[in-house]
């Protein structure tokens, strides 16, 4: 009964060392968020792994920009249905190869629409796109495509400072690239935003108090202080935010309670500005958590209004969400924070170790919808915050207003 | 006619394997009352059911698993000291998935100890297992401390195979200390039960 047997030792220590090489670790434990976890209702088809990049709603319909551009209608408190996502059309007839990461929703000239940037495949060939949210599998319309020395259309924002306005950020077909913002008030014609091709990085944001216009690039915050003006070179301000070696900005937000000009970047800092743009505090570094020092990438901002106020949460990039906290009552030297996850589906969701690249608060969403929660029916009592991620499909807030947030993936 | 020639051997060699194997006739079975020394090895392979049972060490006590009934399977080498001491090694991995279909991964590698009964033709293995578990769940991976303690029923079926079953109890104090990233309020206690059916060869 006796046989020399050698055990494979070398291809077990190997395997050993390669699977601890690969330990990632979260902010939270595993079997503690598996005891917190509660099902997340799927009731929508969009795909579970799409990155989304940009969502908006016009004409009581929801598109987001996935690569692919979907569509649904809202849900129908008086017919109780819901309504599922349906692939929009793309620009080349019968071709869905154009992609999109980058819409916003506007009421210009030809009433409410929605606006994307679709770019080819190839990248030769890109424009700014109208749909009509009545006829979202019509072909979209042309209305920009990149002028001579651009090379490709990037982004469209949107923003009112008193006159309703789109946005298109380009880069140049200088080496290296140049970053120029085009303007519309129509939807028609877009005017050169002069000046602004002296950035020599993209433009991620733009924010406004209601008169004037802040730009925001990945370096810089420039400024427009009486309201997008096209002749006009939009200034920059001489204390523009003190970012930090190797650090990019990332997102901007105007926080009209508190009448303060908020600015994230990838490396832990929030910064906040008084005056729009003049003056800025410097918030400390955010850690990912009290017992890791790693400094949180935000993303993109967001105000919730919940309970009679507004909430100003912040995207990050692997982290999932951060509430910065109640408008009116924080600067950037407040200490982010995790959601609640008490009583709340947040952290078995996958959620919170997600990159968040898009944030959209639908205005007016209705209330009184019946829902089907983890706890079983219910109606639906809230503003809905919607939560683009990079591949981990889009989420949605499915509370009550007192109560902590639950989720649904759609 | 060739190939018709050396399918044939092919087939009788494969016969003549299993037959030496497993086919003993009740006649040729021989009365094998094992007597075990040191350096008699064992080999068993186990499949069963992978039960999690509580979860604990958090501030809400004791809570239900929140996990579903899975799969485990393990393979373990061990060596006999005396004959009824046995120690060796286990290798193992098991399943199960959360509420939203995220699967948990255990992975757990132990250096085993068992004291075995014997009342032929079976034998009542009573074990202690202890070592690190790999943890995954989604991309968050960790290493656990382990511990299993179990026992067992095997039916002696000749001088180199028995079957049985396994039931043992992990037990995966899953600890995060002030420096790592979830911090130590995230420590929990992880309690499963794993029922297995065992083959057992020595040789």
């Amino acid at each position: 009964m006796h046989t020399n047997v050698k055990p494979a030792l070398p291809v077990v220590l190997a395997l050993f060392v390669l699977t601890i090489a690969a330990c990632t670790q979260h902010p939270f434990g595993i079997f503690a968020s598996i005891q917190r976890e509660r099902k997340i209702p799927l009731d929508r088809n969009l795909g579970k792994e799409l990155t989304v990049g940009a969502l908006a709603k016009a004409g009581g319909t929801y598109f987001a920009a996935t690569g692919a551009l979907y569509y649904r209608e809202q849900d129908d408190p008086a017919t109780g249905t819901r309504p599922l996502w349906g692939a929009a059309a793309a620009p080349a007839a019968g071709d869905q190869s154009y992609r999109t990461m980058s819409l916003v929703a506007a009421d210009l000239d030809a009433g409410e629409r929605v606006y994307a940037v679709f770019v080819s495949p190839d990248a030769t060939d890109s424009g700014v796109y109208e749909i009509n949210p009545a006829s979202p599998t019509d072909p979209p319309q042309s209305i920009f495509t990149p002028p001579g020395g651009v090379l490709r259309i990037n982004n469209v924002f949107t923003i009112n400072d008193g006159t309703q306005w789109l946005l298109a950020s380009a880069a140049t077909t200088d080496e290296p690239a140049r970053h120029r913002l085009y303007a519309s008030s129509d939807g028609e014609t877009f005017g050169f935003l002069e000046g602004t091709e002296l950035a020599n990085a993209t433009w991620v944001g733009v924010a406004t108090n209601g008169t004037a216009v802040a730009y925001l690039s990945t370096t810089g915050l420039w400024r427009h202080p009486a309201g997008i003006t096209p002749g006009t070179p939009p200034e920059i301000p001489l204390a523009i935010p003190p970012r930090g070696s190797g650090a990019i900005f990332t997102g901007i937000f105007y926080d009209e309670v508190g009448d303060l000009l908020w600015v994230a970047d990838n490396r832990g800092h929030l910064y906040t500005s008084d005056d729009f743009g003049d003056t800025w505090v410097k918030g400390p570094e955010n850690p990912v958590s009290t017992s890791n020092d790693t400094a949180i990438p935000f993303t993109v901002f967001a105000g919730v209004p919940r309970g009679g106020q507004t909430i100003i949460i912040v995207g990050t990039g692997g982290y999932g969400l951060r509430v910065v906290g109640v408008a009116g009552e924080v600067d950037a030297n407040t200490p982010v924070s995790p959601p609640q996850v008490t009583g709340s589906n947040y952290q078995g969701s996958g959620l919170a170790s997600s990159a968040i690249v898009s944030l959209f608060v639908d205005p007016d969403a209705v209330s009184g919808f019946p829902v089907e929660t983890a706890d079983g029916p219910a109606r639906w009592d809230g503003h809905l915050l919607f939560v683009g991620t990079v591949q981990k499909g889009l989420w949605r807030t499915l509370s009550s207003v007192s109560g902590p947030y639950q989720w649904v993936r759609e | 006619m060739r190939h018709n020639h050396v399918r044939r051997i092919l087939v009788a060699v494969l016969i003549l394997i299993a037959a030496t194997a497993f086919a003993q006739s009740p006649e040729d079975e021989e009365i094998f009352v094992p007597t075990y020394s040191l350096g008699d090895q064992t080999l068993s392979i186990n499949l069963g059911l992978f039960v999690p049972l509580f979860i604990t060490g958090g501030p809400d006590g004791i809570t239900g698993p929140n996990l579903t009934v899975g799969g485990v399977g393990s393979i373990a080498w061990g060596s006999h000291i005396t004959n009824e001491f046995k120690v060796g090694v286990e290798v193992g991995g098991s399943f199960s998935f959360t509420p939203n279909r995220r699967a948990l991964f255990l992975v757990p590698i132990t250096a085993e100890s068992s004291y075995v009964f014997q009342a032929y033709p079976f034998e009542f293995p009573v074990t202690l297992g202890l070592g690190m578990s790999f943890a995954r769940l989604e991309e968050d991976l960790k290493l656990d401390p382990f511990i299993r303690p179990g026992g067992g029923a095997y039916w002696n079926y000749s001088s180199q195979w028995a079957f049985g079953a396994n039931v043992r109890y992990w037990i995966i104090p899953q600890i995060y200390s002030e420096r790592s990233v979830a911090g130590p309020s995230e420590s929990r206690i992880g309690n499963f039960l794993e029922i297995s059916l065992s083959a057992l060869y020595r040789f």
